[in-house]
């Protein structure tokens, strides 16, 4: 579901108390269909904000190609990404790794003589000559004196594995790790604030865009309240504790308060009173979604896995399965040179995979862990669920009717994998790769994890 | 590491004589919980290596290397541009896939005739150790692939996966309880259960945050802990318990699981808790599933490790349970230090099966 709200020039939000108007596509009703409303903030002229199906609202370009900034990290030998205000993705091509964060010192990378240079994967926003900074947005000039856009200070770019507005295909993972993981240098994609109350955050997760308060709690709604009662007192308060609101809050777009004793208000987002559940055991965790008549919320829903799947539970949460109960895998890989340019999609080498999952064996890759076949009548009903055909022992974009052409979904742009070293409902193939799982590495689709990175 | 050390030794010791018969004084009776119940909830184990003072007598040799000097070793020309399939890539499939790499650096076994641990299969063979007590027949041969190993020593050997306890206080997944039942005297009792459960709350520690207490309520993992589940029939002898052997599932640090084949508890119940020994044939795929997803090469290499290494060593010492198609041994004698606190344990209301709702989590509406 993508949708394109564009607010260009000299517009400004209207921000009181951190209650800021909203952008248009506010409250829908709850249920499917849910869209997530931003803050309004300035923006350049042309730039827009696209709602994307798995990241909520995000900032377009002038062609609504998601945006994305490369903080700077410190690893062990070094540090990559960008500084404020100090673009260094270039035109130069690097052919050697960097073992910033390994022990292996410099080596010739993989495909060296096809390898991309960092702009040509991530190509910069540039600004015009006569461009303007509005708000956040202010302009960074590069080595070679064009000018490029910066959004908070961090140089702006987009992905060419982004295909149309509304993707959000560049970065390495699609939802947040748990906990911060030192030695995780990642691209991110821009976007303006999520439209909620302070504090209240907005997190992406795999089943959606999940409301938590600011220290990670998620909130939770009732069955059995409505829009102007809550049916959770005494007893039921003391494991559902009420999301408190201040005396002075403001009904905006999607959120109102009622009180529920005198002097007392709650939080009411579309139309239910909001909780924290008492027994939550981790930051964003969805244990309260196991009683009857309670669910966590969400500004909006991640589309729909394909209907060939399911989800089962493991020892370490919930995942998702193939038909056979399989758990399902995706793959992360960036090169561990300076640019950190990714190595988990059909474009990019596959040495990396292919020496982790079959030791240099492209056969024994296969066999151990086969892409996830689509159906012969499977229909992808999403951008970020999608079929492909891709070579399965290669694993580069083949043609159909070619040899070893397999019809696979993917997942953001990238087929998935099951593990042959396993049965069904097991993890074993979880964090499967180098460097902490971070890097080269398999990674177990959870809708919900026990595991401190997810 | 003395400390820990003698404090290993004064444990290992009780336990031990109880092992080989000898007359211990009984511990003033405690207070037989109520219900018959002792909830108890594991929040330290190490891998059990006999020390002796600068491995002298256990690492003659001199402690072994990890993955930065293994790599200087295979590539020790400074001058030549290697690619990144040979180099790190080369390594990295040998990490995760040792059956078909074959990979012979130097590896130093720990040596000698003592070592911490219980005799499994009831045989004193030539092979065996002598428990530092004088317990004959002990069967320990993870000491010799990790007693060399520096970053499995204790007391803080950054290998020492259990031994980071921030993991049991920071995650549930690895929240392992013991409950034991039918108990009439916490002194001598010739029959008690003993079942396993992971846990869904965390730990409560002194004000400090540094020291777990006892008293903490335990739920009862009944949805995603169904494996980690077990059973075993047990006995109290002079305020220990030991139990019958019977497999074990332990969850580690990150997403494993240590399978124990014929798992034996012997621990000493005290107020508080219990401490002492869990002993058994490790599954050997686990154990280093567990080193390899939970340290990565770098990481490895800080503690003097090296996953090859310690892949082949595995395989090399591995001394049960043969694979019945290749005949390959697929587990590994071992014994881990744990200590346990007591907790009250909560079984949840009702049919556990209609507990257990399989629809709510995570459904979009």
């Amino acid at each position: 579901m993508r949708t394109v709200v564009k607010i260009g020039g000299l517009v400004t939000a209207a921000a009181c108390l951190g209650l800021a108007a909203a952008i248009a596509n506010a409250a829908a009703p709850a249920g499917k269909g849910l869209v997530e409303t931003a803050q309004a903030e300035p923006m350049p002229p042309g730039f827009q904000v696209v709602n994307t199906e798995t990241q909520g609202p995000v900032f377009g370009d002038p062609q609504g190609k998601s945006m994305y900034i490369w903080r700077s990290v410190p690893l062990r030998q070094g540090k990559v990404g960008e500084d404020p205000n100090k673009p260094s993705c270039n035109n130069e091509k690097l052919t050697m790794s960097d073992g910033q964060y390994s022990i292996y010192g410099p080596a010739l990378l993989p495909e060296v003589e096809k390898r991309p240079t960092c702009t040509q994967v991530w190509p910069p926003v540039l600004a015009a000559a006569d461009a303007k900074p509005v708000g956040k947005w202010t302009i960074v000039t590069r080595n070679d004196g064009t000018k490029q856009w910066a959004y908070d200070n961090y140089a702006l770019y987009t992905s060419i594995l982004d295909k149309a507005p509304g993707d959000v295909n560049g970065g390495k993972r699609a939802t947040p790790p748990r906990q911060v993981n030192v030695g995780e240098p990642a691209r991110e994609a821009i976007a303006p604030a999520p439209a909620v109350p302070p504090g209240f955050d907005v997190t992406v997760t795999a089943t959606g865009r999940l409301v938590s308060t600011d220290k990670g709690f998620t909130v939770y709604t009732y069955d059995k309240d409505s829009a102007t009662k809550s049916n959770c007192t005494d007893a039921c308060a003391e494991t559902w504790k009420p999301v408190v609101a201040p005396a002075f809050a403001q009904a905006q777009a999607g959120w109102t308060t009622i009180e529920r004793a005198p002097g007392v208000k709650q939080w009411v987002f579309r139309g239910k009173p909001l909780y924290t559940y008492a027994l939550d055991r981790d930051i964003r965790g969805l244990d309260g979604q196991d009683i009857p008549g309670w669910h966590a919320t969400y500004t909006q829903f991640s589309p729909k896995y394909p209907a060939e799947f399911t989800q089962r539970d493991t020892l370490a949460g919930q995942v998702l399965a193939d038909k056979n109960g399989k758990t399902i895998y995706v793959y992360w890989c960036y090169e561990d040179a300076l640019d950190q340019i990714a190595c988990d999609h059909p474009d990019a080498p596959q040495a990396y995979r292919i020496a982790i999952c079959g030791a240099g064996d492209a056969d024994r890759c296969a066999k151990t862990w086969p892409m996830v076949r689509a159906a012969d009548n499977a229909v992808s009903t999403s951008r970020v669920w999608g079929i492909a055909y891709v070579n399965a022992k290669t694993g580069k974009w083949a043609k159909q009717g070619e040899a070893d052409a397999a019809r696979v979904w993917t997942y953001r742009g990238r087929p998935i994998y099951t593990y042959n070293g396993e049965k069904a409902g097991e993890v074993l193939g979880d964090e499967f790769g180098e460097h902490d799982q971070n890097r080269n590495t398999f990674r177990a689709f959870y809708t919900m994890s026990l595991g401190r990175f997810y | 590491m003395k400390n820990k050390f003698l404090k290993q030794m004064t444990v290992s010791a009780a336990l031990s004589l109880l092992a080989t018969g000898a007359a211990v004084a009984a511990p003033t009776e405690a207070a037989v919980p109520k219900g018959g119940s002792l909830g108890l909830a594991l929040y330290w184990a190490h891998w059990s290596i006999y020390q002796t003072p600068e491995a002298k007598v256990e690492c003659p040799n001199g402690m072994n290397v990890g993955s930065r000097e293994e790599l200087l070793m295979q590539f020790p020309d400074k001058n030549k541009v290697y690619t990144y399939e040979e180099t790190a890539l080369n390594r990295e499939a040998a990490t995760w896939n040792p059956d078909i790499i074959k990979y012979n650096l130097p590896f130093k076994e720990a040596q000698g005739k003592i070592a911490i641990g219980m005799n499994l299969d009831g045989k004193v063979g030539p092979n065996d150790f002598t428990s530092p007590e004088g317990e004959k027949g002990v069967d320990n041969n993870l000491f010799r692939v990790i007693g060399c190993v520096d970053g499995w020593r204790g007391p803080v050997g950054v290998l020492d996966q259990f031994g980071l306890t921030r993991m049991y206080r920071n995650s549930t997944y690895n929240r392992i309880l013991l409950e034991i039942t039918g108990i009439d005297s916490m002194s001598n009792d010739d029959s008690v259960e003993v079942t396993s459960y992971r846990g869904l709350d965390p730990l409560i520690t002194d004000a400090t945050g540094n020291n777990y207490v006892p008293g903490g309520s335990q739920r009862l993992d009944m949805r995603f802990g169904q494996k980690l589940i077990s059973h075993r029939k047990g006995k109290i002898v002079d305020g220990v318990l030991i139990t019958e052997p019977a497999d074990f599932i332990l969850p580690e640090y990150a997403v494993n699981t240590q399978l124990i084949h014929d798992a034996r508890f012997r621990l000493k119940l005290t107020a508080d808790g219990a401490e002492g020994m869990i002993a058994g044939y490790s599954d050997i795929k686990d154990w280093h599933s567990a080193f390899i997803k939970g340290w990565s090469t770098i990481r490895s290499g800080q503690g003097l490790g090296s996953q090859p290494s310690h892949a082949r060593a595995l395989e090399r010492l591995a001394d049960a349970y043969p694979d019945p198609q290749t005949g390959k041994n697929t587990a590994i004698s071992s014994a881990i230090d744990a200590r346990f606190v007591q907790v009250f344990i909560k079984h949840p209301e009702g049919n556990v099966a209609e507990a257990t709702p399989t629809t709510q989590r995570a459904e979009q509406r």
